[in-house]
């Protein structure tokens, strides 16, 4: 091999030999920022914290003014059938713009079927004759029910912005009836967007 | 010629180590550069406290019961000093400096609680949320360093219990304790509006202690025993500085039966007793009628008047007592807010045998300024 010929083949090495080293700087570079987590996943925390909010809030809840004592996940039926329920859960759980949750709220019987109020409750508004109210359906109700419709055509298993997170969970409650307590659930259903 | 050939390969070799030097410097540079701008960033420490304490604030809002919670370096592994938060439209923000806008998260409210968030937060030393008497507030303290100048004072201690010092107008230094946790001895009043205007209301204060009429005597004093003088006379104090009505003077003996029926044209009535107790506690006890038709109006009353009592008073406590009024003997002194359709409360302030209640009968002025107050805000819309 002559002299020019093994001085363009180091150069060509060196050539090479940089172009590795860049690739290999920009490996490094991608693996330090996939290993760095920027977000810090809440969605657990925020979606039971949020059923929390709802076993405490004053739109759903028992709640004895006189003594001033407040009952945590003992439905006043009262309240839960109020023509105003939506508006109150969204008072006692107020997100002045940007809603981060939304919720659909259902009261089951202790056998797990839709719970039906058994002291001839009919809607306000509803039609005693409408065969779906026959026998008093009352729930479900909504936390943020527009956005509720919106995102529950989203499947969960999309990442990253635009995709939403979704938890189910039946709490055991008592249901005060009028001077009754019986037994139930209330089946919660809440989606969270990602971003 | 081999020679020259040999020589001109060894300077290609160093050429080549040359260059290979150079780059892996400049490499190691970059890389270097890189790792250092990973360690600096901010963003991730901003988003986990905007976070952190977003969800904070929802946990405290929903949580029954007073709280008072103090989130600061120990609360987690961040410097909560090196940003400024932001409570506002509904978003904690948490920045490096006012333009920041980089980082926020949503937080709730509860709109039957009286709300108070601070806009801007700079460098807090800790973050204080309070939940007591229907309200939600959000404090803080920019530092807490011992004997830290602040506010024409100084600190001493840190936490939320300590001295503070001020100096009087000669510059002797005045030291008193103070006490975050006063914030804790606060009722939760329920939420019910009172139509009725505090100027179109007949509101009567009865002195709970005062000359016996079971007892004849032309003296002033006669009847009394010097303690229960000492309560009369404080009693009528308070209720003389509250421009009202009163059922009774501090030297005319009246029966139960005549003080209730100067009463009778009332729509609020406020009895005001001392307590004297053998133990160590320094409360105000504040009865009311159980099975009145006004009850929970009265527990508001209640309610409004022991939340306003100052905590200078050194109170170890404030409770409302429901008393069924209907099976009282005719002498008994709750007689007085046995009405079904007045709004009254007995008040048995403070225990006159303890050193608190000695200091706060002392300071009648701010007494009668509490009692004031809550009817007040009772009557506020």
């Amino acid at each position: 091999m002559n002299k020019k010929a093994i001085l363009s083949f180091n150069v060509l090495m060196a050539f090479i030999r940089i172009l590795l080293l860049i690739i290999v700087m920009f490996a490094i570079v991608f693996l330090v920022n996939s290993a760095i987590t920027l977000e810090t996943n809440t969605f657990d925390i925020e979606s039971e914290l949020f059923i929390q909010q709802l076993l405490y809030s004053d739109a759903l809840m028992l709640n004895n003014h006189e003594i001033g004592r407040f009952y945590p996940a003992i439905i006043d039926l009262t309240k839960f059938t109020s023509v105003e329920v939506e508006k109150n859960l969204n008072n006692s759980i107020h997100y002045e713009y940007s809603r981060i949750v939304a919720a659909k709220i259902t009261l089951l019987d202790s056998g797990g079927s839709i719970y039906t109020k058994s002291l001839g409750y009919i809607p306000i508004g509803i039609p005693i004759a409408e065969s779906s109210y026959k026998n008093n359906i009352i729930s479900p109700i909504y936390f943020n029910k527009e956005r509720y419709s919106q995102w529950k055509g989203i499947p969960s298993w999309i990442p990253g912005p635009g995709g939403v997170k979704d938890k189910k969970k039946n709490i055991f409650v008592l249901i005060k009836e009028g001077s009754q307590f019986k037994k139930g659930y209330l089946k919660i259903e809440l989606i969270i967007p990602n971003s | 010629m081999q020679k020259r050939g040999k020589k001109a390969a060894i300077n290609e070799e160093t050429y080549m180590l040359i260059i290979n030097i150079v780059i892996i410097i400049i490499v190691w540079g970059l890389i270097f550069n890189y790792i250092r701008s990973v360690g600096n960033n901010t963003l991730v420490g901003k988003i986990y406290l905007s976070k952190d304490i977003g969800l904070l604030t929802n946990t405290i809002s929903f949580s029954p019961g007073n709280i008072f919670y103090t989130y600061s370096n120990f609360s987690n592994k961040l410097d909560i000093t090196k940003y400024l938060y932001s409570f506002k439209d509904g978003y904690i923000r948490v920045k490096e400096n006012e333009k920041d806008d980089q980082v926020s998260f949503s937080y709730a409210k509860d709109l039957s609680l009286e709300n108070s968030f601070p806009n801007l937060i700079e460098n807090p030393e800790e973050i204080h949320f309070i939940k007591t008497d229907n309200k939600f507030l959000i404090d803080y303290i920019e530092s807490l360093a011992p004997w830290t100048k602040f506010g024409g004072g100084s600190f001493g201690g840190a936490g939320v219990t300590g001295t503070w010092t001020e100096e009087d107008n000669s510059g002797n230094p005045i030291t008193t304790d103070w006490s975050l946790t006063s914030y804790l001895n606060q009722i939760s009043c329920p939420n019910i509006k009172i139509k009725e205007n505090m100027e179109s209301q007949v509101i009567i204060i009865d002195p709970g202690h005062g000359k016996d009429p079971q007892i004849e005597s032309d003296s002033d004093d006669f009847g009394l025993e010097f303690q229960n003088k000492k309560e009369a006379y404080i009693t009528t104090q308070i209720a003389d500085s509250l421009d009202y009505d009163k059922t009774r003077n501090y030297n005319t003996p009246l029966t139960m039966e005549k003080r209730k029926d100067s009463a009778k044209d009332a729509h609020t009535i406020i009895s005001i007793h001392i307590g004297n107790y053998s133990n160590n506690y320094n409360t105000i006890k504040a009865f009311i009628p159980y099975k009145s038709n006004k009850f929970l109006q009265s527990r508001k009353l209640a309610c409004n008047i022991l939340n306003a009592f100052p905590s200078e008073l050194k109170l170890d406590g404030i409770v409302i007592i429901p008393v069924d009024t209907s099976t009282l003997q005719e002498n008994n002194p709750l007689q007085i807010i046995n009405f079904e359709d007045k709004t009254t409360v007995l008040l048995e302030i403070g225990n006159i045998n303890t050193e608190h209640g000695k200091n706060m009968f002392n300071q009648l002025s701010k007494i009668s300024e509490g009692i004031y107050s809550g009817l007040t805000k009772y009557y506020s819309k």
